[in-house]
């Protein structure tokens, strides 16, 4: 029974840890609201924790800096598993428009395994909470799985 | 008083939640003239190359292969991974072939999803046959 | 005999089940309240219990520079000592074990919760947890003085002219006399106690020591898997025995007689007082900072608290 609480549970309660990689903050004031009344990612059990310790999910925004990669990567290997990671906006995929720049070491792809992709420049808190409803469904999978 | 949202706050046990509570379900339209993810019509696309140049993050490539006729094959590829959505690109489309769609709900876990691509046919010109050399006129003397 | 019906009390009834299942369902009410009043729809009431067993389920790290036994063994303490108050709290006239001293008791083991969390934060060897523990010991020593008062007036009036410390009087003197609440003298102590709720339980305005947006939740920042289920829990018990211990003080009295009715009028009546003293100040008020926590308890509290004291000890 146990067993079974713990599956069923693993996708419902999904907190989140955000990494800002070098953003512009666009990305991120659109994650923060989310949360806000009009959204409400908390009614999926979706809650902003303040450290990796705590984290199912770790939501990075930004292309990856050098001043931040290490950092990315401590707050990835901080976070226990079952954990999934997932790329806001086109700049941790690609880079965006500060590709080829002397001082960005991205995309995220080239550090670590990206779970789920959002595209967007910036993406609407919609398009930030499809993602994080994709992120949850890998969750349960994972859970499954182990 | 010390408490401005006191009020506030018991009002809103009462009230309806200012929640869209539809949303993961049903997506609610964008606002009118949003920027979303990319369509592009290869049927009318004249292969001009503006909207490469104007593009500020490179997100569009275009490659030519060519066909066992001699033919050029065309693919233009916009990576959404890569796009601003700031729709220079559309405007500066001769053809209008490039439109940005109000859908921006771009979600994937496979990068190979993100990329809108259309593939035309450029024929190999038909070259007409020279018209035979006809010898100068003479100069008349 | 005695034994399994003492089993039964301290395992099932007041005990472990009960507080457990009844913590969640107060964390998921408080939750979901705040969220309506902030005009969202906020989680469902189970909420706190999918935390509890996802939080099961992780991986649980523990860090390099931790001291593994304390660090593991400091929110199951916690645990076993709440579980412990739930037992001396008297529901209406219902109280398995009563004895001569319980309100001390309960006055001390309500300390061991915050200490565990202290002791943790400390064994794990994080410097934001090392921040959250001086913090947390700021607050123990705000609220515990007021506390301390509050339980004195109330067994000043119940002891009838000498000190009670058994929560036996002071049950059997709110069935005489009615509930506590109604004597006006008793009064500045009833709202000095509603205050002290929050800062006991870690609630919003005076969570100081858990500020997940400055220190990284303070004591339980390096806490994951396991061991943070269990504090997670013990912070869903606090909100259900602090308004419980309130209830037992000040709204005691004459049950129903029949136990399940007890049990359904004291569980309504910890709604109640959850609603007043910890979700409506989560939902209006933004974090005070810590020196302004420590002058709230020790002028405001304390001297409501004093007040009451005096007027009790006036007899008036």
């Amino acid at each position: 029974m146990f067993n079974k609480l713990i599956k069923k549970s693993a996708g419902k309660s999904p907190w989140l840890f955000h990494v800002n990689a070098g953003s512009c903050n666009g990305c991120d004031i659109e994650i923060v609201a989310c949360l806000t009344p009009r959204y409400d990612a908390e009614r999926l059990g979706f809650k902003l924790a303040g450290t990796p310790r705590h984290a199912d999910i770790i939501v990075v925004s930004g292309p990856v800096t050098s001043q931040t990669k290490e950092r990315v990567l401590r707050v990835l290997a901080q976070a226990p598993e079952p954990k999934v990671v997932v790329a806001i906006g086109s700049c941790p995929q690609s880079c965006n428009v500060f590709k080829g720049s002397y001082s960005v070491e991205g995309p995220l792809k080239k550090i670590t395994h990206v779970d789920v992709e959002v595209c967007g420049c910036a993406p609407k808190p919609e398009a930030i909470m499809a993602g994080l409803v994709e992120a949850t469904k890998i969750l349960r999978e994972k859970r499954g799985e182990s | 008083m010390m408490l401005p949202y006191l009020e506030e706050a018991i009002k809103n046990l009462f009230k309806k939640p200012a929640t869209r509570v539809s949303f993961p379900k049903e997506i609610p339209p964008a606002a009118p003239d949003y920027r979303g993810r990319i369509s592009y019509d290869p049927t009318v696309c004249v292969n001009c190359g503006m909207c490469i140049r104007v593009c500020a993050p490179a997100a569009i490539t275009k490659t030519v292969e060519k066909n066992e006729d001699g033919d050029d094959v065309i693919t233009m590829a916009f990576d959404l991974g890569s796009c601003t959505y700031c729709r220079t690109c559309a405007d500066f489309c001769a053809k209008k072939a490039i439109k940005l769609t109000e859908d921006y709900v771009m979600v994937s876990t496979n990068p190979a999803d993100l990329i809108v691509s259309g593939t035309f046919v450029k024929k190999k010109p038909v070259i007409p046959p020279k018209p035979p050399v006809q010898a100068a006129p003479k100069a008349e003397g | 005999m005695a034994i399994l019906t003492i089993l039964f009390y301290i395992l099932i009834f007041p005990g472990l089940l009960f507080c457990v299942a009844v913590g969640l369902l107060f964390a998921g009410i408080d939750r979901k309240l705040v969220a309506r009043m902030q005009g969202r729809v906020g989680p469902p009431v189970t909420q706190p219990l999918y935390d509890f067993f996802k939080l099961i389920g992780k991986e649980t790290i523990i860090p390099a520079a931790a001291n593994k036994k304390v660090f593991l063994a400091a929110p199951v303490v916690g645990l076993v000592s709440l579980v412990t108050i739930a037992l001396f709290i008297p529901i209406k006239l219902f109280m398995p074990f009563n004895g001569m001293m319980d309100v001390v008791v309960i006055l001390y083991l309500l300390c061991i919760p915050s200490l565990c969390l202290i002791v943790g934060g400390a064994a794990s060897g994080s410097p934001f947890a090392g921040v959250g523990i001086s913090r947390e010991m700021v607050a123990i020593i705000a609220y515990e003085l007021p506390l301390a008062i509050i339980l004195l007036t109330a067994g000043k009036l119940a002891g009838l002219g000498e000190v009670t410390f058994s929560f036996a009087d002071i049950e059997l003197y709110q069935a005489y006399f009615g509930p506590n609440l109604l004597h006006w003298s008793m009064l500045p102590a009833a709202v000095a106690m509603l205050l002290v709720i929050p800062c006991e339980v870690g609630a919003h305005p005076f969570d100081i020591a858990e500020a997940e947006t400055e220190i990284c939740e303070g004591p339980l920042c390096e806490y994951s898997g396991r061991p943070l289920a269990v504090f997670k829990l013990n912070t869903a018990l606090k909100t259900f025995i602090m308004p419980a211990l309130f209830t037992a003080l000040f709204l005691g009295g004459m049950g129903t007689g029949m136990l399940w009715l007890d049990v359904l009028i004291f569980l309504a009546e910890c709604v109640a007082v959850m609603f007043v003293s910890m979700t409506l100040p989560h939902a209006i008020c933004a974090r005070l900072k810590v020196e302004q926590v420590f002058k709230f308890y020790w002028t405001i509290v304390t001297g409501l608290a004093i007040c009451s004291f005096v007027l009790v000890w006036l007899g008036v």
